[in-house]
């Protein structure tokens, strides 16, 4: 596909998924939009844009590459892609957080194509370490890839495994921090600072690489592109600057965004702007 | 089974071996040393890795090279390896039943003159709360030697805590594979004595003691805490009067409660008196048998404590 084509794809593609998590978050008036919303781009352009390995007839592929949604709250929107791309049933979306459902409001090994369990913050990245120290081990091609939120890098946690990672020059990781500047009750700077964030990976050992746009796709691809690079001897930190609860002028940077689920008019106007 | 004097040679001698002829094993140390680790390191550099003062990112880490498919032991201090990291192990290992080994070194008040936050004395009673951990408190070198086996063929979680002994010279004699999760070490028709870990010697010396007064004491010794062997604890207790418990542990949610528990469980009603840790932060510095005089888990103590009982 040409890059124009990829682009206007993705960018449809986008579009149908923010709306299809939107329906399945508002039909039981719980979720957690703003997060979800502010990745999607990302999970698209890796999902759909040709640059994780994966089969959804074989899960559990020995040559796939790894993904873990570190960020477990978002994946409201990291559902609706699976069940998309034929690892589940889509008839299942409309079981999302009710009894007996696979699909709840974190991701858990019960759900296909989810490779380990997230939600409480600060695990993605030290277990998607590990399997990257596993691979270089065995030597192994595949990437580990790990998405993280901002907030959730004031866990201490993940300051543990990024010097491990960065220690052990752990090539096959590749850690997107979705950089959308909000926890769940406020900004990150307003809590606990962040900034300067980009020195602080590099000071791990860590290459980093910033996204200015990331719900640009042609700025997602122009660092994503290199992420198989094999001269690369660190592992590659992608921040990506986006936007809480893109897509919804109700809860685009709004410092409640994280678990807020537009309520009675605001769904029929947020159904127009998606639309 | 080779014997063993030491504790750190009858888990890490094993454990050496079993890594030899499994290139899958691996070992992390969260920077908690052993003069046998220099072996790892020389003999085989991919099984070994200090990773540093990291017990969270220790626990992950464990958890992603399970994922790759290998076995993979922690080894550290009890207090590190349990409490600092209690999520990782009940997320990213227990929850997924990855195949880790905890190897925590130090129970109760091992490191008594430490202070207080080197005080393990809660590890029972946090670990067990996981589902699918498998948790072993050997009494003696040479079931901790076997306990290692048991923990690599078994390939889930565990965690073994031991402690650097002196364990009792009787324990020290049984033999067997230790398979079964509870030894009757000595028996007694008058009360049981139930414990575990190195406080199993303990339990003997106040069998012996109340032998002396007449009192016919058996001991009990639950080496596999998770799960409970609960046949066999079953057919010993409707053969038992009254039980007695003893711990270096706190009396919230040990070794105690957990019989407690089990007999609430099993509908037996039995009289209980339960020797542990009160619920209080030991501020007083010196070694564990001054902390456990404090306390009233030493033998004189609790010798006297079941005498007074057993008239009422």
């Amino acid at each position: 596909m040409k890059e124009l084509d990829l682009y206007s794809f993705l960018t449809k593609k986008a579009k149908e998924i923010r709306r299809k998590t939107f329906e399945m978050v508002v039909r039981v008036g719980k979720g957690h939009l703003g997060g979800s919303f502010s990745v999607l781009e990302m999970l698209v352009a890796l999902y759909y844009g040709g640059v994780l390995k994966f089969d959804p007839k074989n899960p559990k592929w020995d040559g796939r590459d790894i993904f873990i949604l570190s960020k477990g709250h978002a994946s409201n929107s990291l559902c609706v892609v699976l069940s998309d791309l034929g690892f589940f049933p889509e008839a299942e979306l409309d079981n999302f957080s009710r009894n007996e459902s696979i699909l709840g409001q974190h991701s858990d090994t019960n759900i296909p194509g989810v490779e380990i369990n997230t939600g409480s913050l600060g695990h993605g990245i030290g277990v998607g370490s590990g399997i990257a120290f596993g691979n270089k081990l065995d030597n192994k091609n595949n990437l580990i890839f790990v998405i993280l939120g901002d907030g959730e890098c004031q866990e201490g946690s993940v300051w543990e495994a990024a010097m491990f990672a960065g220690h052990h020059n752990l090539n096959n990781l590749v850690a997107i921090v979705d950089r959308n500047k909000l926890g769940s009750e406020d900004f990150t700077e307003n809590t606990s600072r962040l900034e300067p964030f980009l020195g602080k990976w590099n000071d791990f050992g860590w290459e980093v690489k910033t996204i200015n746009d990331g719900h640009s796709f042609p700025e997602i691809f122009e660092v994503l592109k290199n992420c198989r690079d094999p001269k690369r001897t660190k592992p590659l930190m992608i921040i990506s600057n986006t936007i809480k609860g893109k897509g919804l002028s109700c809860l685009e940077n709004f410092p409640r965004a994280h678990h807020t689920v537009p309520r009675g008019e605001e769904i029929e106007a947020s159904r127009k702007e998606l639309s | 089974m080779k014997k063993y004097t030491d504790i750190r040679d009858a888990i890490f001698e094993e454990l050496y071996d079993i890594a030899l002829k499994d290139k899958k094993v691996v070992i992390l140390s969260a920077d908690n040393g052993a003069s046998i680790f220099k072996r790892f390191e020389e003999n085989m550099p991919s099984q070994f890795f200090n990773v540093g003062i990291a017990e969270q990112n220790a626990m992950s880490v464990a958890a992603g090279l399970a994922f790759t498919g290998r076995h993979v032991f922690v080894v550290g201090i009890a207090n590190f390896v349990t409490l600092r990291c209690f999520e990782q192990i009940k997320i990213d290992i227990a929850s997924m039943e990855m195949p880790v080994t905890i190897l925590a070194s130090g129970t109760g008040y091992f490191y008594g003159e430490d202070g207080p936050t080197h005080h393990m004395t809660n590890n029972l009673a946090i670990m067990r709360t996981i589902p699918g951990l498998t948790l072993w408190s050997p009494s003696s070198f040479s079931m901790a030697s076997h306990m290692i086996h048991q923990a690599y063929e078994k390939q889930g979680p565990s965690c073994i805590w031991f402690d650097r002994g002196p364990f009792s010279p009787l324990c020290e004699e049984i033999e067997g594979d230790f398979s079964e999760g509870a030894h009757l070490v000595r028996q007694g028709k008058d009360v049981l004595i139930i414990s575990t870990g190195i406080m199993v010697g303990e339990a003997l010396k106040v069998a012996e003691d109340l032998e002396k007064d007449g009192v016919d004491a058996g001991v009990l010794d639950i080496y596999r805490v998770k799960p409970l062997n609960k046949k066999i604890l079953l057919e010993i207790f409707e053969k038992t009067e009254k039980i007695v418990t003893i711990e270096e542990h706190s009396l919230t949610g040990g070794l105690g409660s957990t019989i407690c528990e089990f007999l609430s469980e099993s509908g037996l009603l039995k009289p209980i008196k339960m020797f542990g840790i009160p619920d209080s932060v030991r501020y007083e510095i010196g070694n564990r048998e001054y902390l456990r005089s404090l306390d009233g888990i030493d033998a004189s103590h609790i010798v006297e404590e079941i005498k007074n009982w057993l008239k009422m």
